[in-house]
């Protein structure tokens, strides 16, 4: 670690203050998503925390010191995120099957502590395997692709504020402002208006446009701002989007290949959110449009793989050439200060063993499907790895649930329909994916600052597996708080657990034969057409921009609009001055606000001073 | 008359767009695979034939681009950016970490970015395999000068200059193997 006269950056106080902060925002993020559905990344947070304490307390704090400490807090916040999505739905199916069969998944009468013992291995596991995965691809993402990582930009331009100059410092405040309010105004529901404005989403269909047609847009200001960071880059997602909403949409209704009961029924829908819930949108976004947009997602990046496997191998000889120079003391700088490619080796075959012995602990899972699992399900995160890095560094945006879906599914088919077994791994991917994907946006502003990676990645190593522990932690107590030590969330308790509601609903699909096959392969197959275009991550972006509701690329597209508009007139000089810290400053706003708000609706809620008592004082009712 | 490229995307497109509409239809009850099917087959046959005219067309208009480019080239960017780099290098111990920053921005704006934009170039001329070597070194050299930026909003002169020795040894680098790849 750096002593007192060097530059600081890997220090006792940035891995203290990382590890705290990464254990507070894992807790409250863990509460956020079994009540709301939602989680929040923690890197702005941690990188403003980290500037007041490290720079304003200590007085000695660095900019690239800061990057570690955000670099440990959103790594053991995003290992609970990985968690919290995945293993409620056990606990909820367990109990649905002893309410229905009176034979739970666990058949030693609610014996958990095996299976929780394999979940919390396979949580480990995951955060491994996702920074071994991370090595090879930041080079590919970062040093050859140059993706953009939105968030990553934002938390870059956070760090150098205040050092950087009064003019950005200003913009960055003036877009927080902007956002940070705008965010307040709507999640208090001010100007909610049924049918018109609800759940941060308004609808723009003035009466006249069909529903069909997705006439709605969400207000998130960080939605646009991710499209503003993005510019030209981000526009084959908006395309995708427009294909799927504007020609598939009304073309099946033309076709009479769907028969909605009503065309018009948004500006009438006051049960819910505006964009979600009518016969049209589950019709052609849950039936037909969103698992072809999985398969086209996955087709996309299996293609990726394929035409970038050049780049993938040159980011792999690079990792060994700088291996072997330091090995023979040559001069050469380059490659000097990452992880060499025994690390990946070594650190995949260490995963590999922890994802076999996470499987084999799980009760009913023989050797074979073990085996089974470890290998295919090594293989099939690599690709979803790849597939949400991807997704995140050209679009700001995470399919983390589709791929959950897809790793669930799959393991289900494997292992046999074993439930328990096929959520092991789903939690060890969803682990490994997410931590993937937000090691990479802590990499691309360690690029921007000038941090050494192999610093980021040995921290990363060392405890983001925290996040697995603590998240599986706080489920299993607030699902014991329940009458007579279960059921304390899923439906009729105050922790709904939508996304877990959700993964639950598609194990059921998957356990009754009922999985939309056709639309997997068929999306695959025109994700590979995608993917061969000469044009970088054609697939990905088409595929993901079919996966989530129009609303957010139709937000997200005008600020790709509004980049490529303020390029033609301005300039790319004005773009980096002047766009980028205001886009900045809108991400931030946003999440602050949207953190802080989540925090205070918490606590209001008696039922947490109920749980706060019944954990320290240990009186279970 | 149309080029091959610009056919060729269009047929790509319509491709695409024919083989999402197919399939997006739901099958029949108890049926593995919706009655388009056929028209889905079609799609992918359109999307393949424009794929291969786009791949025919793009490679020789694009080499021509890099070869009749009025603005500048990749190479001219990293010859021009070496005397910079030589000048900060020789007087950055005498340099105030204010006038570090105003060189590290004056390497970004005018040839960092710049080359960013040229990486496709690059790639293009090289083939992926050797071009990836050179943008990897550069991606290194950039990290390092943002590192001086950082050290030099810091305060800590020692640490900018250390970084700006090790910046001027990755170019140092990176402008022989530019040299040997340019000659080639």
């Amino acid at each position: 670690m750096s002593g007192s006269n060097q530059y600081r950056e890997l220090t006792v106080s940035a891995v203290i203050l990382g590890v705290v902060q990464g254990i507070v925002l894992n807790i409250a993020f863990v509460y956020a998503a079994l009540t709301l559905g939602f989680s929040i990344g923690g890197s702005t947070v941690a990188a403003i925390i980290g500037y007041g304490l490290l720079r304003g307390v200590l007085k000695k704090g660095t900019i690239v010191e800061n990057n570690i400490n955000q670099t440990i807090a959103s790594g053991i916040n995003t290992a609970g995120t990985g968690v919290v999505f995945t293993l409620p739905a056990l606990f909820m199916l367990d109990s649905k099957m002893r309410a229905d069969t009176g034979q739970g998944i666990i058949p030693e009468d609610g014996d958990w502590s095996n299976l929780l013992g394999g979940i919390v291995l396979g949580g480990i596991a995951g955060s491994i395997l996702g920074v071994v995965l991370i090595i090879p691809l930041r080079k590919q993402m970062i040093a050859l692709d140059r993706l953009r990582f939105p968030s990553g930009v934002a938390v870059a331009e956070i760090l150098r504020t205040g050092s950087a100059g009064i003019d950005k410092f200003r913009l960055l405040l003036i877009g927080v402002a902007i956002s940070g309010l705008w965010k307040l105004v709507l999640a208090t529901e001010l100007i909610n208006q049924p049918g018109v404005l609800m759940n941060e989403e308004l609808n723009i269909s003035f009466g006249v446009i069909p529903d069909y047609f997705a006439p709605v847009l969400y207000l998130s200001l960080m939605n646009v701002a991710a499209g503003l960071l993005s510019g030209k880059g981000g526009l084959p997602f908006f395309i995708g989007g427009i294909l799927a909403w504007w020609v598939v949409s009304p073309m099946s209704v033309m076709l009479d290949w769907i028969q909605p009961s009503s065309v018009m029924e948004l500006a009438e829908f006051t049960g819910g959110a505006v964009a979600d819930g009518t016969s049209t949108f589950g019709l052609l976004y849950g039936d037909m449009i969103r698992p072809l947009g999985i398969g086209t997602l996955i087709g996309g990046a299996l293609m990726g793989v394929v035409t970038a496997f050049p780049a993938i191998k040159s980011a792999f000889q690079s990792l060994a050439s700088a291996a072997r120079s330091r090995n023979l003391g040559n001069d050469s700088r380059i490659g000097g200060d990452e992880l060499s490619i025994n690390v990946v080796i070594g650190g995949v075959i260490l995963a590999v063993l922890i994802f076999f012995f996470a499987s084999y602990l799980t009760p009913g899972v023989t050797l074979v499907q073990a085996v089974i699992s470890a290998v295919v399900g090594t293989i099939w995160l690599g690709v979803a790895g790849l597939i949400v890095a991807q997704a995140t560094g050209m679009t700001d945006i995470s399919p983390m649930s589709g791929m959950a879906l897809i790793s669930v599914t799959l393991m289900m088919f494997l292992l046999n329909n074993n439930v328990a077994a096929a959520m092991v791994v789903g939690v060890t991917v969803c682990v490994a994916i997410g931590q993937g994907a937000d090691m990479m946006q802590d990499l691309k502003t360690g690029f921007m600052v000038g941090a050494r990676p192999i610093k980021q990645q040995l921290i990363q190593f060392g405890v983001t597996w925290i996040g697995s522990v603590v998240a599986v932690a706080v489920i299993y107590i607030i699902w014991s708080s329940g009458p007579d030590g279960a059921n304390g969330f899923g439906e009729n308790t105050a922790f709904p657990a939508p996304q877990a509601g959700a993964l639950m609903g598609i194990v059921d699909g998957v356990l009754s034969g009922n999985i939309p096959t056709d639309k997997y392969l068929l999306g695959g197959t025109v994700g590979i057409l995608l993917g061969a275009a000469p044009m970088s991550g054609l697939g990905v972006l088409v595929g993901l921009a079919m996966y989530l509701p129009f609303s957010i690329t139709l937000g997200y597209g005008v600020g790709c609009l509004i980049n490529m508009s303020c390029v033609k007139r301005y300039g790319y000089a004005f773009v980096e001055d002047k766009i980028v810290p205001i886009s900045a400053g809108l991400i931030v706003g946003e999440a602050l606000m949207g953190v802080g708000y989540t925090i205070y609706e918490i606590m209001r809620k008696p039922e947490v001073v109920a749980l706060i008592e019944t954990t320290l004082g240990g009186t279970y009712g | 008359m149309a080029n091959k490229g610009t056919v060729g995307v269009l047929l790509y497109s319509m491709g695409i767009c024919i083989t999402v509409i197919a399939g997006a239809k739901l099958p029949d009850e108890g049926q593995m695979w919706s009655d388009v099917l056929y028209l889905f087959q079609d799609g992918v046959i359109l999307t393949i034939i424009g794929l291969i005219l786009w791949y025919q067309s793009p490679q020789e208009e694009e080499e021509l681009d890099v070869m009749t480019e009025g603005h500048r080239t990749p190479y001219q960017l990293l010859r021009d950016v070496q005397p910079i780099i030589e000048d900060l290098y020789r007087s950055v111990d005498d340099l105030e970490c204010y006038q570090i920053q105003e060189y590290v921005k004056i390497l970004r704006e005018q040839y960092l970015a710049p080359l960013e934009s040229k990486r496709d170039d690059i790639i293009k001329r090289f083939g992926m395999e050797v071009a990836a070597e050179l943008l990897i070194a550069i991606s290194y050299g950039e990290r390092i000068i943002n590192r001086v930026h950082s050290a030099a909003l810091d305060g800590h002169h020692d640490e900018a200059v250390e970084c700006t020795e090790e910046a001027h040894a990755v170019f140092q680098e990176i402008f022989l193997m530019v040299r040997q790849l340019w000659k080639a």
